[in-house]
């Protein structure tokens, strides 16, 4: 009888245990619960009651993005996802307005004395998250922290050596004169942080002080990220009191989140949703284009891509706008320069277009013989495995090549791109001037890295230094319009499409911003009005 | 009973040694460089090389497993190459959510599967045995990914009832994936428990005290009911051991931010550290059920208790 | 004389397994659910050596269609297409024949490694059992799906690395069921007797003892092909199974997630593959464990 009892006991043991750290768990998971979108009926119809125009009272800014960023410190990481959260927490020296032009940030007025020499004037009486003042000093310890950090160090090969003057004035002398100066110091890399943090080891990954309009306030890993408005931010204190980044990678969620009036802002709107969005009255969808250029990288120094009226009959053979509706439901502009067109300079002259008898006429010079020309095509996540299906119907369909897709993933693809171990790949590079993509993708210093079809040609490369090293603008436009007539002869990649900026949002917010290169300042933003 | 215990945890030493050479082997087979992954498209060729030498990743196999098992030892789950924070934190801010995933799918279950089993054992061979033994292995044999796509479908698109995914409305974002894993896991628990209540019901001593005209449904829960759900404690154990692994597709269709999730996508990132940290915490994990099993089963079992010794 | 009673006994011995193969059969067929497993399995195995040769892969199971895309189930496509105008139910249906025989071919090998490792420890026993079982206990020690993951996510996706992945993850388990029914038949007087005689070990164990420890081992695989099929779809589902554009089922349930508020027939049909499947699977498996050993009921 008292080993049954025991055996009972045991039993009951066990059950209540887990009962009970379920309570435990449950109520400790149950904060932040905000209680809306309760009750039955369609999505749809809660999205009309809660996510309408009534925004009075509201002082908290809700964004579902689908990647959690790596890092929050600032020279740590160069990551899409962290630099959104860096534009709220600190500020750089300039930063890059609506219309992508420079704009003094930290900086009050700046004077170039020669080519190679800066002086710039700093505003007074900014503060830091920890109540100190922004100096001189912090500007030269944060630049040259970006020079050192891998991650972020190719912004801060234009700063050359900085100097501080006084406590706000700050001389920088390139090395050489560097045109991409300015553009760099927009980086996140070359934010401004707190000398004497950064001299004392400090975790800016737990507490990231800078200046920004924002403190982050609380980052729970693989759920969300909190933000408070910084009381005395030199600006002014941002009217959104409190922001909050929730990660939800799943695209459809986060749709209904906006729908339900769960979130405020979509970052990453998923393209099938884009038509249900557009028409939902109480939300706004911006959907515009961006400096992401995406194209199918192939490896020129492999046949047959070695060829270059191969090169350029495929480019011609693919149907672009296919590819924008099938893979991106119409949100992107196709791209038929070698180089993202929406740069100062830049131009389309000279390089193929869809055209299918052009295509043909090209390959017929090129000497080859379709049965030959079979390549594999890697395709490293399901966007572009769709593209991937319209390029190989399209060059079966208008040469008669038959290609194979490559499914891998992202880490392998970036490996084997760089190191040269592929025919061909579809990919992009984003980039907020002509010069840093120009270096990036065609400079031979790039082989091995991000010059992933390998182009290889002292008169580009001495294109590009001459393009970085020319500072005036109307000169350095005339040589980038040089360079792309250039490039788009050569034609190295295939360029496909422009993507578009999409975001969707809470129709009640107001001061909506967004910049071709994906900058957001949240400062900007209020609630109504 | 503690010396079982001690010897249990020391045998665990040589089994966790293997896991990390085995683990830390087939990650190092594994093409894609985490220097490339971190820096992305746009990476240089220096900061490439920079970084490789910062993380020590051209060092030898031996020279890098060594290192990271001089730190294992002390405590130190290492860095992670792509938050470069501790993945000793990373890993603990997640645990929290696995746990609770699987707590409380481990109470659907047994919600779902004990009045399964009981009534599937008194009805024996009626209509109601049948389907909820039918029930069970549907439990088994839906992929949980689809069963939690059509709740999903369900509960959440068509009703508006639960949130979609994430795991930030408290309660409301546990109850869908509760269901779906739960449901998994409630067909081998009640399966048990209905074999060993028939096993029950059919001993001498119940037929006694059915002889002395006991209310049937006291018999069965007095008396019967106790017997019965040993076994099915048992299963119960090792089905949370199970869910564990489960927990993975689980996570990921809900988006739930557990090590599940965290660890798909270490492994995509190439952060090998961070693979490494939830692969030894699923393994600690599971050898401790185990042996939390064994010993309430001993406890519960006198004959298995004198092994112990 | 010993000649004539050796014939005997063997022609006894072979009558004794002709009925009891009888008896299992008749075991089987008694059980309704199993028989229905077994139906359906046969079912399935057809449309899996079928469709292959029906459909053609090139122009029926992966060319797109933008002009066909997201269509709702009709007489055209009694399943609907997919996002690039596939027929989902060509699709489907092909796709069985892709983890039926990667399911069959790993719980192949996982056996063939698992019966060796195992007999060996169950029949030697001492340093051989412990150095074997230590070692199936390390792979024993990560979840089975997580291990696979780890090994797919670092040979890369294909076919190939998918099979060895299920494989290492399940042999472990083969070990342990054959070593277990190997210890069980292994003092066992027949065994004894040949030694007795001087067989040699191999011989022994594949001629007297594995035969006799068949019945865990083959419901054991049966349940294998089920939960290795299942952990193909689920590895294909986070992206780590078959690489595209082959179809399978837990990949077409992957692609399905965008689209379920709009078009949620897409992920209704692969799921349902999927279940049916490994249902069919358990229902023989289940009934086979019935039907070859009463007493494991």
């Amino acid at each position: 009888m008292k080993r049954k009892t025991l055996r009972v006991f045991a039993t009951a043991m066990v059950l209540s245990l887990t009962a009970g750290l379920f309570a435990g768990c449950g109520s400790g998971n149950n904060q932040g619960n905000s209680g809306s979108s309760q009750g039955g009926g369609t999505a749809e119809s809660t999205a009309s009651a809660g996510g309408s125009g009534d925004v009075s009272g509201k002082d908290t800014l809700v964004i579902v993005t689908a990647n959690e960023t790596p890092s929050v410190t600032t020279n740590l990481h160069n990551a899409v996802a962290g630099d959104y959260l860096n534009r709220m927490t600190h500020n750089c020296l300039f930063y890059m307005d609506e219309d992508m032009a420079v704009q003094p940030d930290l900086v009050e007025s700046y004077e170039n004395p020669s080519d190679t020499e800066w002086v710039f004037k700093l505003k007074q009486g900014v503060k830091f998250h920890n109540g100190e003042e922004l100096k001189a000093a912090d500007v030269k310890a944060s630049l040259e922290l970006c020079k050192t950090s891998p991650e972020v160090s190719q912004y801060g090969q234009s700063t050359g050596t900085i100097e501080v003057i006084d406590d706000y004035t700050v001389k920088i002398t390139t090395d050489g004169p560097q045109s991409g100066l300015l553009i760099d110091l927009c980086h996140h890399g070359n934010a401004i942080l707190p000398a004497a943090l950064i001299e004392s080891g400090h975790d800016f990954n737990k507490e990231p002080i800078g200046t920004g309009p924002y403190k982050l306030t609380a980052w729970n890993k693989g759920e969300s990220l909190e933000f408070e408005a910084f009381s005395d931010y030199f600006k002014g204190e941002p009217p959104i009191k409190k922001v909050i980044w929730k990660i939800i990678p799943e695209g459809s969620s986060r749709t209904m989140a906006l729908e339900a009036g769960e979130a405020d802002l979509i970052v990453e709107v998923e393209n099938t949703d884009l038509s249900r969005l557009t028409d939902n009255s109480s939300v706004t969808v911006f959907n515009e284009s961006s400096t992401a250029h995406n194209f199918m990288m192939i490896n020129n120094e492999r046949a047959p891509f070695d060829n270059i009226n191969f090169r350029r009959a495929i480019a011609a053979a693919i149907d672009k706008n296919a590819i924008i509706q099938v893979a991106l439901n119409g949100a992107g502009s196709v791209a038929d320069s070698m180089v993202p067109d929406c740069f100062p300079g830049t131009t389309n002259e000279g390089a193929p277009t869809y055209d299918v008898e052009q295509a043909k006429a090209y390959f017929a010079e090129s000497g080859l013989n379709p049965a030959d020309c079979g390549f594999a095509l890697i395709c490293s996540d399901d966007t572009k495995l769709r593209v991937g299906q319209v390029i190989q119907s399209s060059l079966k369909e208008n040469l008669g090549i038959d290609i194979t897709l490559e499914s891998m993933d992202l880490a392998t693809y970036l490996d084997v791109t760089a190191t040269g171990d592929y025919d061909a790949a579809i990919g992009g590079y984003t980039s907020n001037s002509l010069l840093s993509y120009a270096q990036g993708v065609y400079h031979s210093a790039s082989i091995g890295s991000s010059n992933k079809t390998r182009t290889n040609e002292p008169e580009i490369d001495a294109m590009i230094e001459k393009i970085q090293a020319t500072v005036d603008q109307a000169e350095n436009e005339k040589l980038v319009t040089e360079f792309n007539l250039a490039i788009n002869e050569l034609c190295p990649q295939v360029p496909l499409y422009m993507r578009n900026n999409v975001r969707a949002y809470n129709s009640g917010l107001a001061g909506f911003n967004l910049n071709a290169g994906g900058n957001t300042y949240y400062d900007w933003m209020s609630w109504g009005n | 009973m503690i010396k079982f215990i001690v010897k249990r945890l020391v045998a665990l030493i040589p089994v966790l040694l293997g896991v990390t050479l085995l683990v830390f082997f087939i990650l190092d087979l594994a093409p894609g460089d985490p220097a490339k992954t971190i820096l992305g498209e746009q990476a240089r060729p220096e900061d490439i090389a920079a970084l490789r030498e910062e993380m020590g990743l051209d060092d030898p196999f031996i020279v890098r497993y060594g290192r990271y098992m001089f730190d294992l030892v002390q405590g130190d789950l290492g860095t992670s190459y792509k938050t470069r924070d501790p993945v000793g934190e990373e890993v603990w801010a997640r645990l929290p959510n696995t746990v609770t995933l699987a707590l409380t799918s481990t109470v659907v279950s047994i919600l779902l599967a004990l009045p399964l089993g009981i009534i599937a054992a008194i009805k024996q061979n009626t209509w109601f045995d049948g389907i909820s033994m039918f029930i069970s292995l549907l439990g088994i044999s839906m992929p949980v990914f689809w069963m939690g796509l059509l709740l999903i479908l369900f509960f959440s698109v068509k009703l508006g009832w639960f949130p979609v995914a994430g795991a930030d409305q408290g309660i409301k974002s546990l109850v869908l994936p509760s269901i779906a894993l739960g449901f998994m896991h409630m067909a081998a628990i009640a399966r048990t428990t209905r074999s060993s209540m028939l096993e029950t019901i059919r001993q001498d001593y119940i037929r006694t005290v059915r002889a002395k005209g006991l209310p049937e449904h006291e018999i069965i829960t007095d008396h019967a009911l106790r017997n019965a759900l040993i076994p099915t404690t048992t299963v119960i154990g090792l089905q949370i051991g199970q869910m564990l692994g489960g927990s993975v597709l689980t996570e990921s269709v809900f988006a739930w931010p557990g090590i599940g999730r965290y660890m798909i996508q270490s492994i995509q990132g190439r952060d090998i550290p961070s693979v490494m940290g939830c692969i030894i915490i699923f393994a600690i994990g599971f050898a401790l059920i185990n042996l939390l099993v064994d010993l309430i089963y001993g406890f519960i079992d006198p004959r298995i208790k004198a092994q112990y010794k | 004389m010993s000649n004539v009673s050796a014939a005997k006994e063997n022609e006894q011995i072979s009558v004794k397994k002709k009925s009891q193969l009888a008896d299992i059969w008749k075991r089987l067929c008694r059980n309704k659910t199993a028989l229905l497993g077994l139906v359906i399995v046969v079912l399935l195995v057809l449309i899996g050596i079928l469709s292959p040769i029906i459909f053609d892969y090139e122009t029926q199971v992966i060319k797109t269609d933008y002009s066909n895309t997201l269509q709702a189930p009709s007489a055209a496509h009694p399943f609907g297409t997919d996002e690039l105008g596939r027929d989902i139910l060509i699709r489907t249906l092909y796709a069985t024949s892709t983890s039926l025989s990667i399911g069959v071919v790993t719980v192949i090998v996982a056996l063939a490694i698992g019966l060796v490792l195992g007999s060996a420890a169950g029949y030697f026993g001492g340093k051989v059992d412990m150095i074997i079982m230590r070692i199936m206990d390390i792979f024993l020690a990560i979840p089975g799906t997580l291990l696979a993951i780890c090994i797919v996510a670092s040979l890369g996706n294909s076919i190939m690395n998918l099979v060895i992945a299920q494989a290492v993850a399940a042999t472990p388990k083969f070990a342990r069921v054959v070593r277990g029914a190997v210890m069980t038949v292994r003092d066992s007087e027949y065994v004894e007797a040949a030694r007795a005689i001087g067989a040699k070990d191999t011989t022994i164990i594949f001629r007297d003892v594995l035969p006799n420890s068949l019945a865990p081992i083959i419901v054991q695989t049966t349940l294998e092909v089920a939960s290795v099929i299942l952990s193909i779809a689920g590895l294909s589902f986070i992206g780590l199974g078959i690489p595209a554009p082959r179809p399978e089922w837990g990949a077409m349930l992957s692609a399905s997630r965008a689209y379920i508020r709009d078009y949620s027939y897409m992920c209704l049909f692969p799921g349902l593959a999927i279940m049916i499947t490994i249902l069919s699977l358990n229902l023989l498996g289940d009934g086979l464990r019935d039907a070859l050993d009463p007493r494991l009921r």
